[in-house]
């Protein structure tokens, strides 16, 4: 009973150093873990294998620092899918830090991967505040809102801008989102209204959020948190980071079960003692 | 009264309105109407950082001079404040001439980029990174079987911890496809979580309506302020 007890009390600071042990031995010695897919990841790859090479894709970079490691792996597994099939993607922001996030994406990607011009093949237009006004702006008249990309060119020289007025003028948008103004509202104010074909990656914590309109059939599958970055990067075939960190989020989220289901024994055991 | 109270309702109807009916006559004028209170709409949203930096700043100076529990951290944000200010308003580190004042924020080597991702990027996932901890300690002390509600609840989290990461695959491997744990949490997403998200979502959409026509008809006047 004694044991039970202890158990029960268990200094929180022990809970914290068994969870950092458990994260950090996984990234010094990945366990390399199986990464099996799932249909909303395999829906999102569909999508977007789907479209025509050369197509004009319009990303959205909607998270931060914070959310960097969740979403960061995604953006780059999508650049390089997008790219391959010689995409011209046109990348902005409806959240600040989102833009240093984009540029963070382009130049790791489209510059030191795959080499492409600035202004022919991609572009970085920023960060515009407002959040869903913006999408509204940019659903009626594109140009009114952005005028010039993060390095001060004007749209209107842009040769990826060609033919580009509004967003109904881009074959595909991809959300990448970690909260408000996000994925939601691309939906509601730009990929609903006018048709445009839609997919997003989102932190496991906004799935529940956005899955309504990913089986309404609104939104074309959904990148889910970490996990679903891993399989993408699968899918990809170009397994990175999330695929390393997800050994590390295994054994995490099997210790947190642990934990739960030791936690309850204590409570029952001491509950029958009192009772 | 007039230009306080009756102003201001008339001014949130017309455009209330505006808005609204652009929806369901989508030619001109409506929708020329509605792209330009779209960029009115980012002209103001531009200006509320304004009121947002004089805020912070008024609540900051506040709780220093009143030497309230921790106004040493009160004293770091006011000058991480303006450091951030500075960076952001001059070309410090940049030595490019040709660099324009605004692109130089993303140009590496500038003060503003190096703080950004040497400063802010690292505290900001570390903030972050602090939720698995504390969630692990929360649920090992506060997720209980009292009840058979908390039971369901508790029984759904483990699955969907375990069915969304590979470990949740191998440890049921064994059993036929639609028994192992990825499969039981793609159904507990797609049917029971499904039903339950999509009631919410039409519950505030329908919740919104009625706010929004009581904005629109006078009715609601909170972003008055005061008592209204």
């Amino acid at each position: 009973m004694k044991f039970w007890e202890f158990i029960g009390s268990l200094d929180r600071r022990i809970i914290f150093l068994i969870i950092g042990l458990a994260v950090f031995i996984p990234l010094l010695a990945p366990l390399k873990l199986p990464v099996i897919t799932t249909p909303t990841t395999e829906d999102v790859y569909n999508a977007i294998d789907s479209l025509e090479n050369g197509s004009k894709i319009l990303v959205s970079f909607e998270y931060g620092p914070s959310t960097q490691p969740e979403i960061e792996p995604m953006a780059i597994a999508l650049m390089r899918q997008l790219f391959r099939k010689e995409c011209q993607v046109v990348g902005m922001a409806l959240w600040p830090d989102g833009q240093f996030m984009s540029t963070t994406v382009f130049d790791r990607t489209a510059e030191q991967e795959f080499g492409l011009e600035w202004g022919t093949d991609y572009v970085n237009l920023g960060f515009r505040p407002g959040g869903e006004a913006v999408i509204k702006g940019i659903a009626r008249e594109f140009r009114a809102n952005y005028t010039q990309d993060v390095r001060g060119n004007s749209v209107n020289d842009l040769a990826i801008m060609e033919g580009v007025y509004s967003v109904k003028d881009f074959d595909f948008i991809f959300s990448l989102s970690a909260g408000y103004p996000g994925t939601v509202e691309w939906v509601l104010y730009a990929a609903d209204p006018y048709k445009i074909p839609m997919s997003s990656g989102t932190t496991a914590i906004q799935v529940n959020e956005v899955i309504p309109y990913v089986k309404g059939g609104q939104i074309y599958g959904i990148l889910a948190g970490m996990s679903g970055a891993a399989e993408y990067e699968t899918l990809v075939k170009a397994p990175d980071d999330a695929t390393k960190f997800m050994d590390a989020q295994s054994i995490a989220h099997l210790l947190i079960v642990v934990f739960i289901v030791v936690g309850n024994i204590s409570y029952i055991v001491q509950r029958r003692k009192q009772n | 009264m007039f230009w306080k109270t009756q102003i201001p309702v008339f001014i949130v109807f017309v455009v209330g309105m505006l808005t609204l009916l652009q929806w369901f006559i989508p030619h001109a004028p409506l929708n020329q109407i509605q792209v330009h209170m779209t960029q009115w709409f980012d002209i103001i949203a531009v200006f509320a950082i304004v009121l947002g930096g004089l805020n912070l700043l008024k609540l900051q100076f506040a709780k220093i001079t009143s030497r309230q529990h921790d106004w040493q951290y009160a004293l770091v944000t006011i000058v991480g404040f303006f450091v951030m200010l500075i960076f952001g308003f001059t070309k410090m580190g940049v030595e490019d001439e040709a660099v324009r004042l605004g692109s130089h924020l993303q140009r590496e080597g500038s003060n503003f980029h190096w703080m950004f991702f040497n400063v802010f990027t690292p505290l900001s996932s570390t903030m972050f990174a602090l939720l698995a901890f504390f969630v692990a300690s929360a649920s090992y002390r506060a997720f209980r079987i009292r009840n058979a509600e908390a039971t369901l609840l508790l029984v759904a989290g483990i699955i969907l911890m375990l069915g969304r990461v590979p470990i949740g695959h191998i440890l049921t491997a064994w059993a036929p496809p639609y028994l192992q744990l990825p499969a039981i949490q793609e159904w507990i997403y797609s049917v029971p979580n499904l039903a339950g998200a999509r009631a919410i979502m039409i519950g505030i959409g329908l919740g919104m309506v009625a706010t929004s026509l009581r904005f629109i008809l006078g009715i609601e006047k909170s972003f008055l302020g005061g008592d209204e």
